[in-house]
């Protein structure tokens, strides 16, 4: 036997020897089995009849304590509502202001009179010149009207001005989120 | 708490949480009873003391089971580092006694196998322990670790503290010195 032979052979009975170790079954001689697993399995029944309590307290306080932050968030943002605040009369609807033609100011319903049907959008009115009828305002200008899905201009020309009324469909947030600087208006 | 026993198998999935049912300690006891006592017995040597670590263990494990966390390693990994503590309180607190007293070192376990032992036990797995005993705590322990509790050298650094090569050749080594106490005995 040479010597290769030699470490081949030691490399074998080591194989074996880890072989041996690895199927090796002490356990078989073991004079708990049993009874261990008894005591082990009627301990596991105690606690889980002992357990209900704790158990859903440890489930059920990060739940309440993630609820009160959450709440405690709402309550002290900037867009929680105030108690205090009277409702808006108009809604979200659109505030639309008369326009002026030939330095006087011209009645909404004259120039838009079917625009009532449409529930976004307030006509406005100066007390001012109330007088001028519906009438008398057509009689003197003449407006050229444009309308989309969404919207509906009318473009006046009087001569020396040019004037454009706009009703389109908005947001109120739309109308609020103009911002400039980091600076968000509507918290002012 | 299913998951836990199902963890016997895949050694990595989470128990549920809540408290470890009956049926998830059964499942979990009869797959790894073996290999507990296996190792427990590979590391003390003597059937008496096996026995009684071995229940300790079961026992630390029912408590802690639903402490497991699958993400902090796979589940016999976790397991075994229970049974390893409580070998290594246990050859801990022999130090202890033998320190404050000569008379309690008699309480320690025989190291070699008893009579009664001797008869339930084969041959060949009384001199294999008897073998096991002769080598170092470390060695011992990691050839425990690798062949009779059956982790892999990447568990066994982790839980040892060593790199993974480096378990590889102590094993190599133990082995080897195993191979050189079994031929001297039958010399």
């Amino acid at each position: 036997m040479n010597e290769r032979d030699g470490a081949g052979g030691a490399d074998r009975e080591a194989e074996e020897l880890v072989q041996r170790l690895c199927e090796t079954d002490f356990s078989a001689a073991s004079g708990v089995r049993e009874s261990l697993r008894a005591r082990l399995l009627a301990e596991a029944v105690r606690r889980r009849a002992a357990a209900p309590r704790w158990a859903r307290a440890a489930v059920l306080a990060p739940a309440a304590a993630f609820a009160a932050v959450v709440l405690g968030l709402y309550a002290a943002g900037p867009d929680a509502p105030s108690p205090e605040a009277p409702p808006s009369p108009g809604g979200d609807r659109i505030l639309v202001l008369a326009p002026k033609v030939g330095g006087r100011v011209l009645s909404l319903e004259a120039v838009l009179p079917e625009s009532p049907e449409r529930p976004d959008v307030a006509l406005g009115r100066v007390e001012a010149f109330d007088g001028a009828t519906s009438a008398a305002v057509l009689s003197t200008v003449e407006g050229r009207v444009t309308e989309s899905k969404t919207s509906r201009v009318v473009r006046w020309e009087t001569g020396d001005q040019v004037f454009v009324l706009e009703t389109r469909v908005v947001a109120l947030e739309d109308i609020f989120s103009t911002r400039s600087m980091g600076t968000d208006y509507r918290r002012l | 708490m299913e998951a836990a026993a199902t963890a016997a198998d895949e050694g990595t999935r989470q128990p549920d949480p809540g408290v470890a049912g009956p049926q998830d300690i059964a499942l979990v006891y009869d797959r790894f009873f073996p290999r507990v006592y296996n190792y427990v017995r590979c590391r003390v040597g003597d059937r008496q003391t096996a026995d009684d670590l071995t229940s300790e263990v079961f026992m630390r494990d029912l408590a802690k089971l639903d402490r497991y966390q699958p993400a902090r390693g796979p589940f016999d990994a976790w397991l075994f580092a229970i049974a390893r503590n409580a070998v290594n309180d246990h050859f801990r607190s022999l130090r202890w006694r033998s320190w404050l007293s000569l008379d309690l070192l008699a309480e320690r376990p025989g190291r070699e196998p008893s009579v009664e032992e001797a008869l339930i036990d084969d041959e060949g797995r009384r001199r294999l322990s008897a073998a096991l005993q002769r080598l170092e705590g470390r060695e011992r322990d990691l050839l425990a670790l690798k062949f009779a509790a059956g982790l892999t050298n990447r568990a066994i650094a982790a839980m040892a503290g060593l790199g993974e090569s480096n378990v590889g050749v102590i094993v190599h080594r133990a082995v080897k010195k195993l191979q050189r106490e079994l031929k001297g005995e039958k010399a």
